[in-house]
């Protein structure tokens, strides 16, 4: 199968630290790729690089053989990109129909689709609930519904454990499950049994650079991977 | 269906002021609540940008000077027979040369927006009122038009067969231009790009990252905010027959902001009840002592503590 998205040879500098170096990646089309590694390794600073929030210093992120390198978020989003954030980015002041409406909006669809997008996010029960008084799980859960409004092809999904109980994150797990082999998603998560359960193809992300990528259980064994990120299991 | 008697009673005490003015024998109320719907038009045009885009301008005492210079420009190249620039005639027809203010506010607002938009926070307070300094500066260097001195219309402008010199007749004139105005309001609060405006306003990382392209929609929200500015101008020059250059200081931007949160930015109704409400106290307190300032300032922070959220939001209303 050809890969959805390929990043090559990816370098991103913060002043005197590389928080990107020489990243080589390739999703296929309707993949799950999860990407691992310790807090600080430059997980997130990848996606935002992917969806043009932040511009790489070299190499070239393609999505379906395009160049997205001088395309502006907006581009990319019309050519099937789509993130959620580690801490919820939704519109407060809006009910939770109204945050999907928005994106529907963004991409001149019509306001009819919201409900669609919400149950397949398990949200169609609290979809005229104010943001404001949505629990943090039930944010999380609205995030993913924006992001599917958009259309994605490839869903960058940041985090989406963060926070929530293990009851949430079986919810979510199952949530992300019925969404498997729609699209592809790039999943940056801690959550080792969530990783476990949805990834096909593992990247491990350490100092910026990825030091191993496989399928599961070639990662859970590789020592390079237990010694830097996953333990060893000795105390 | 409170906020709906709400209004028509305000509309009816609106519609009924020139002949209560005219028994209390207090004619020159009807001046004065025209002018306060003229302010009341210009801080909802802030309004747009301010409560539904989030954007604090500073500047749009510009918008509204050029909007009063505008048809006092027109207005005297109508009298006088001569065009302006040698090119364009001039007109002494109010819708005209309302259009006429409105574009020119426009396009000034389409210009300094596309640069000050690319700021945010603090720097955008800053450059909007840097740019309404320049402009300021600009008319006040205009001795062709009365530099310091302001210009002076010798009429108000025509409106059909209406006798605009009647001061209840323009009282009205006004009145329809602030109905439409709200009328044009309400309708981008509730369209797609009343949405996006608003998303843009609560977390516009978010409208980023759904593809939206969040400059675009605040310039055009700038852009709308700054002819709504344009109009209020216009009317304002045309009620005193004289375009002072006080219109474009930037203590006017500060007065259409306390306007706003006065009467609740973000609503449609309550920018022009905070004009009324800090219009209505100048007047009034003006009376009592010279030093009425010292306590309008205590009295409107008062007020902004006491109804959070602005007057139109009293009693949970929302606009």
């Amino acid at each position: 199968m050809s890969a959805l998205l390929v990043i090559d040879d990816l370098t991103k500098n913060f002043g005197g630290l590389r928080v990107t170096d020489h990243v080589c990646l390739d999703l296929r089309a309707g993949e799950v790729h999860a990407l691992i590694g310790p807090n600080g390794a430059g997980k997130t600073t990848l996606i935002s690089q992917i969806m043009g929030e932040i511009t790489p210093e070299s190499g070239s992120i393609r999505l379906d053989g395009v160049d997205m390198g001088k395309l502006s978020q907006a581009q990319r989003v019309r050519r099937g990109l789509a993130r959620t954030f580690q801490v919820p980015q939704v519109l407060a002041d809006y009910t939770a129909r109204d945050n999907v409406v928005a994106a529907l909006y963004a991409r001149g669809a019509s306001a009819d689709e919201a409900e669609q997008h919400l149950a397949r996010a398990n949200m169609a029960a609290r979809a005229d609930v104010r943001v404001s008084d949505l629990s943090h799980g039930e944010r999380k859960q609205l995030e993913l519904a924006i992001a599917l409004a958009s259309a994605p092809r490839m869903l960058l999904l940041d985090e989406p454990m963060a926070g929530l109980g293990p009851v949430e994150s079986a919810q979510m797990i199952a949530i992300l499950q019925g969404l498997r082999g729609d699209m592809a998603m790039l999943l940056v998560e801690h959550d080792m049994k969530a990783v476990f359960a949805l990834a096909d193809r593992i990247s491990v992300l350490v100092y910026g650079a990825i030091i191993a990528s496989g399928a599961p259980d070639e990662i859970q064994n590789d020592p390079r991977v237990r010694e830097a990120y996953l333990g060893t299991g000795e105390d | 269906m409170r906020k709906l008697i709400a209004s028509a009673i305000g509309l009816a005490l609106l519609l009924a002021w020139p002949f209560i003015a005219e028994k209390m024998g207090a004619p020159a109320l009807i001046s004065l609540f025209t002018r306060m719907m003229i302010l009341g038009l210009a801080a909802s045009a802030l309004n747009i940008a301010l409560g539904f885009g989030g954007l604090v301008s500073l500047g749009h005492a510009a918008f509204y000077g050029i909007g009063a210079y505008a048809i006092g420009i027109s207005t005297t190249h109508a009298i006088s027979g001569l065009p302006f620039l040698g090119l364009l005639p001039g007109s002494d027809q109010l819708l005209v040369n309302v259009l006429v203010a409105m574009l020119v506010s426009g396009c000034a607002a389409a210009i300094i927006g596309a640069l000050a938009l690319r700021t945010s926070g603090i720097q955008f307070i800053m450059i909007t009122l840097a740019f309404a300094q320049m402009i300021f500066f600009l008319f006040l260097a205009l001795k062709a038009y009365g530099g310091d001195d302001g210009l002076t219309m010798r009429r108000r402008n025509g409106l059909f067969d209406l006798n605009m010199r009647d001061d209840a007749t323009f009282f009205y004139v006004t009145l329809g231009f602030l109905l439409v105005w709200l009328a044009i309001c309400a309708r981008v609060l509730h369209s797609r790009f009343g949405l996006l405006l608003g998303g843009i306003r609560q977390n516009e990382r978010r409208m980023q990252a759904v593809g939206v392209n969040t400059f675009r929609v605040k310039w055009i929200a700038f852009i709308i905010s700054g002819m709504g500015a344009g109009l209020a101008g216009a009317l304002m020059a045309n009620l005193g027959r004289f375009v002072s250059l006080d219109l474009m200081h930037w203590t006017t931007s500060g007065e259409l902001l306390i306007m706003c949160v006065l009467g609740g930015s973000g609503t449609i109704v309550g920018p022009v009840l905070g004009a009324f409400a800090l219009m209505g106290l100048e007047a009034t307190l003006n009376t009592w002592t010279e030093h009425w300032q010292a306590i309008l300032g205590p009295l409107l922070v008062l007020m902004v503590l006491a109804f959070k959220g602005g007057l139109a939001r009293i009693g949970g209303r929302k606009s």
